[in-house]
């Protein structure tokens, strides 16, 4: 855990991220029909915002945290079997209180008391075709947080945390309807963490870089896979999904061990570049804060997605001393309900301290089919 | 000599010449003739400036609380009606005609400044941070609308905000770019209809806004123009408006502010400097009062004997650029701009190739001084030799009674030598464009003990 100058803008950049998060997995969602009425109902629940100061404790924050109104988990992995084939994970949980756990008492397991909303992502080894799901609940037993087991779960989907030897790693386990993925996750920095005497409504931590280790189960093989990723997690006041405002995230994890976030706020479907809150990890876990004036971005190159929106998919990054080229793999997924997200691996290349660097990451992007003519 | 009839034929007619081109939209330096002003009633104005919706679009309010949800009790001010009775002092609620609740800031954004548990209204802000990036807050409160009638409300206010984004970001904490963000709202307004244009309609003015420090409100009692370059002549109330300009899309709109513009003006006339809170050297003050007479009262005024006069910039010395930039034509679209609108005449914008001698009515509370802030204190201001290329305030802030200003910390190297952003636009580098802080050398000559004695005496003032 870390106190660095820059901590309390970490939760900022975060609180976007769980936005942008929730805009990609809420819509997942609502394919299934009914999160519309279920989000009123969410946005109706008389939670109180979270007040007085927050340490932040590792494991047990991994598990949820039911008098918050909302909370989401962020997975986004970097995986390589021992042939060299490269699979990229992207796994999201979300949970949004309707009942407030203190008026939950002598109600009937089927009354709705919380949502649970996921997505699962597998890009393949070409960053092209993609194995999806999304799973959706209303608690009742096939979803839910154990604190006593250390697990939250969705369907068979679940996320284990605290066990013995664990440390501050997890273990996931999550799945599409061709694959199925078991992740065991090491932290390989220290999380950072907001303020801790942050009084915010909004809470979380971002685990930068965790070493991963595990199996990629298809119907034709099981492989074993080892890799990086990047975990993000929030609870608290959260806004509902929708409005004016739209978010493109990127994460990336280079060859010489930094670890870069970017958030970009935009106004949806307007052209030009919005403004932006950086993260920079260096190899030792020390973490600066990048604002609008220390990072200059431009978009390299625009593609047209098959509905013809036009998506930022390579961008070039430059601050004071690093200057990266990041591109997004052939084909990305959009989800294309409410808020269509766009989402896709890159990879990336350029210059870190005057060496040469190259990585991987995330790129996601909203708000982009809206664009006014 | 005597002219002949035909060269006087021709000066009358060079004359005429002159009042058509270059003589338009400027004044000599000097004395500042008197203007007539329109009555008012000091009450009303006060009443209207902390709850009329003179900024008429702004953060719908549910978002707005997501922001700041929680009023400081000390920021509170008296006389205030409904939902604004709980706002801070600076924001003002109103509802607008599609029902939506909208929170906007005021005048007081920048005309008042809390100090300790008081909000000292009409003391410029010079602690307000104008360094990032104003679309930030638009977006951040944009994050907590929804609904159509909010986005919409959003929306318009949040275009105002991206068409001025680029022309008021200052290099320092402290200074303040509203005049450029004035000149910026014109190049985007019809100057006859005020209708809104998201593209600009004329060359809007240069992205880095002069910085700017905030002139008290006190003393509008004493000045026969407004701001320090006295480009604000004709009726003070009218042209005032231009800084409520964001939202007003209408000469209608226009037209409902200005009803009550005569009344603001006249709180603004009636408004006087606050006491000085700490102790003073009354001897030391007497002392003073006459070397302040001797020689200072010429250019600044003595007791209710103000003389209103501008000082050309050869002989005040202080940075040009502001003046040479309200003077030198680069600014004269604009002031077309206020001559074709409903704001002001052909005689309304007229700045003079200089700076004016402020009254210096509780001078003690101003700090920074000089029109961009860039000498920390009283003392240092009459030290000219003493002054600090590079500084910044100390945090929290703390007030110096010997030296009359906040306490600041002299830095060895300006912006250029530091890395961090943050860091960075704490520091007032004299040497930036505009941030000088050469000139008004007029205490080099005096004793250590005559520049006591006079900064004693400005305590009383
Ligand atoms: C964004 C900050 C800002 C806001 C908001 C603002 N002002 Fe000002 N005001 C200034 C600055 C800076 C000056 C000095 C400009 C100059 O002299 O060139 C000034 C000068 C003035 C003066 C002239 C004072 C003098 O001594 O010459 C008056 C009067 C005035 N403002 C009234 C208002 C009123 C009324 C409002 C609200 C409708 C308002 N201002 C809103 C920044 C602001
Ligand atoms: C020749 C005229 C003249 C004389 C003499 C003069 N001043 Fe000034 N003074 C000015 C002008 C003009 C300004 C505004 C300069 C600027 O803002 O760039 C000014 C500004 C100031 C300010 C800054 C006010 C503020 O709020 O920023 C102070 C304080 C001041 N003078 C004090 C004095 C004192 C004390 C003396 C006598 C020792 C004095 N002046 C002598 C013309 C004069």
């Amino acid at each position: 855990m870390r106190d660095c100058a820059s901590s309390r803008f970490t939760i900022k950049a975060l609180i976007k991220t769980c936005i942008a998060i929730m805009g990609l997995v809420v819509p997942a969602a609502a394919a299934a029909g009914m999160i519309d009425a279920l989000l009123d109902e969410a946005a109706e629940a008389q939670f109180e915002p979270l007040t007085g100061n927050w340490v932040l404790s590792l494991p047990a924050d991994h598990g949820a945290h039911p008098s918050a109104r909302a909370e989401t988990w962020s997975l986004a992995a970097h995986l390589e079997t021992p042939g060299g084939e490269e699979y990229d994970v992207s796994w999201s949980l979300a949970r949004f209180g309707i009942v407030p756990p203190e008026e939950r008492n002598g109600r009937s397991p089927w009354d709705l008391v919380e949502l649970h909303a996921g997505q699962f992502l597998l890009f393949d080894a070409e960053g092209g075709a993609v194995h999806s799901a999304v799973r959706f609940s209303r608690l009742a037993g096939t979803a839910g947080h154990d604190p006593e087991k250390r697990e939250v779960w969705l369907d068979e989907w679940s996320l284990l945390y605290g066990a013995a030897g664990m440390g501050e790693g997890l273990s996931v386990r999550a799945s599409g309807p061709e694959a199925l993925v078991h992740l065991n996750l090491v932290p390989e920095k220290t999380a950072l963490r907001g303020n801790e005497d942050s009084q915010a409504a909004t809470r979380g931590f971002t685990m930068p870089r965790l070493s991963v280790a595990g199996t990629l189960q298809t119907p034709h093989a099981t492989v074993e896979v080892t890799g990086t990723a990047w975990l993000d997690r929030l609870w608290g006041d959260v806004p509902p999904p929708g409005g004016p405002i739209a978010y493109d995230r990127l994460t990336l994890h280079l060859s010489d061990g930094t670890d870069i976030s970017v958030v970009q706020t935009r106004r949806a479907g307007r052209d030009g570049l919005g403004t932006f809150d950086s993260i920079v990890v260096g190899p030792d876990g020390q973490a600066s804060y990048l604002g609008d004036e220390a990072l200059e971005v431009e978009i390299l190159e625009w593609r047209q997605g098959q509905t013809g929106s036009k998506y930022p998919v390579s961008w070039r990054l430059q601050g004071k001393d690093f200057d990266l080229s990041v591109i997004a793999a052939a084909q990305g997924v959009r989800q294309d309900f409410l808020t269509p997200v766009w989402q896709a691996p890159v990879s990336v290349n350029g210059q870190r301290d005057g060496k040469s660097v190259e990585g991987t990451g995330m790129l996601l992007l909203s708000g982009y089919e809206q664009r006014k003519p | 000599m005597r002219l002949n009839p035909l060269g006087l034929i021709l000066a009358v007619l060079l004359a005429g010449c002159r009042e058509e081109t270059e003589g338009s939209y400027r004044s000599e330096v000097g004395s500042v003739p008197a203007m007539e002003q329109r009555d008012g009633d000091p009450d009303a104005g006060y009443d209207a400036l902390v709850n009329e919706p003179y900024v008429s679009c702004g953060i719908p309010y549910e978002a707005f609380q997501r922001i700041f949800p929680e009023t400081d009790p000390a920021d509170r001010l008296p006389g205030r009606d409904g939902l604004n009775a709980d706002l801070p002092y600076a924001f003002t609620a109103h509802e607008n005609n599609d029902g939506v609740t909208i929170v906007s800031s005021n005048c007081l954004t920048c005309h008042a400044t809390r100090i300790e548990d008081e909000i000292v209204i009409g003391l410029g802000n010079e602690f307000a941070d104008f360094t990032h990036d104003p679309r930030r807050l638009a977006l951040q409160a944009g994050t907590y609308v929804r609904g159509n009638a909010e986005t919409q409300a959003w929306e318009r206010w949040a275009d105002r905000v991206e068409g001025i984004a680029p022309y008021i970001q200052t290099r320092t904490i402290g200074v303040n770019p509203a005049p450029n963000l004035t000149w910026a709202l014109m190049a985007h307004r019809d100057p006859e209809t005020l209708e809104w244009s998201n593209a600009p309609l004329i060359a809007p003015p240069p992205e880095d806004p002069l910085p700017i420090s905030v002139p008290p409100w006190w003393n509008m009692r004493h000045k026969t123009a407004m701001f320090y370059t006295t480009i604000g002549r004709g009726d003070h109330s009218t042209f005032m408006l231009l800084a409520s300009m964001l939202c007003v899309d209408s000469v209608e709109e226009f037209r409902a502010v200005d009803t009550y513009a005569g009344d603001v003006r006249a709180y603004l006339a009636s408004l006087e400097a606050p006491d000085y809170p700490f102790e003073i050297d009354t001897d030391l003050a007497r002392t003073g009062a006459k070397l302040y007479s001797r020689e200072c009262a010429e250019c600044h005024g003595e007791g209710d004997d103000y003389p209103n006069r501008v000082y050309p910039l050869d002989e005040i010395g202080t940075d040009t650029a502001y003046a040479r930039a309200a003077t030198d034509g680069s600014r004269d679209r604009f002031y077309e701009w206020i001559a074709r609108s409903p704001y002001g005449d052909e005689q309304s914008a007229a700045p003079a190739p200089g700076y004016i001698a402020p009254p210096l009515d509780g001078v003690w509370a101003t700090a920074p001084y000089l029109h961009n802030g860039s000498v920390p204190n009283l003392r240092l201001l009459l030290r000219p030799d003493a002054r600090p290329n590079y500084w910044r305030h100390v945090r929290p802030r703390i007030y110096d009674e010997a030296a009359v200003g906040w306490r600041y910390e002299r830095l060895q190297a300006g912006q250029d030598a530091v890395d961090d952003a943050a860091a960075r636009r704490e520091i007032y580098d004299t040497t930036l464009p505009g941030y000088g802080n050469k000139g008004h050398r007029f205490g080099a000559e005096l004793l250590e003990t005559e520049v006591k004695a006079i900064i004693e005496f400005l305590k009383t003032h």
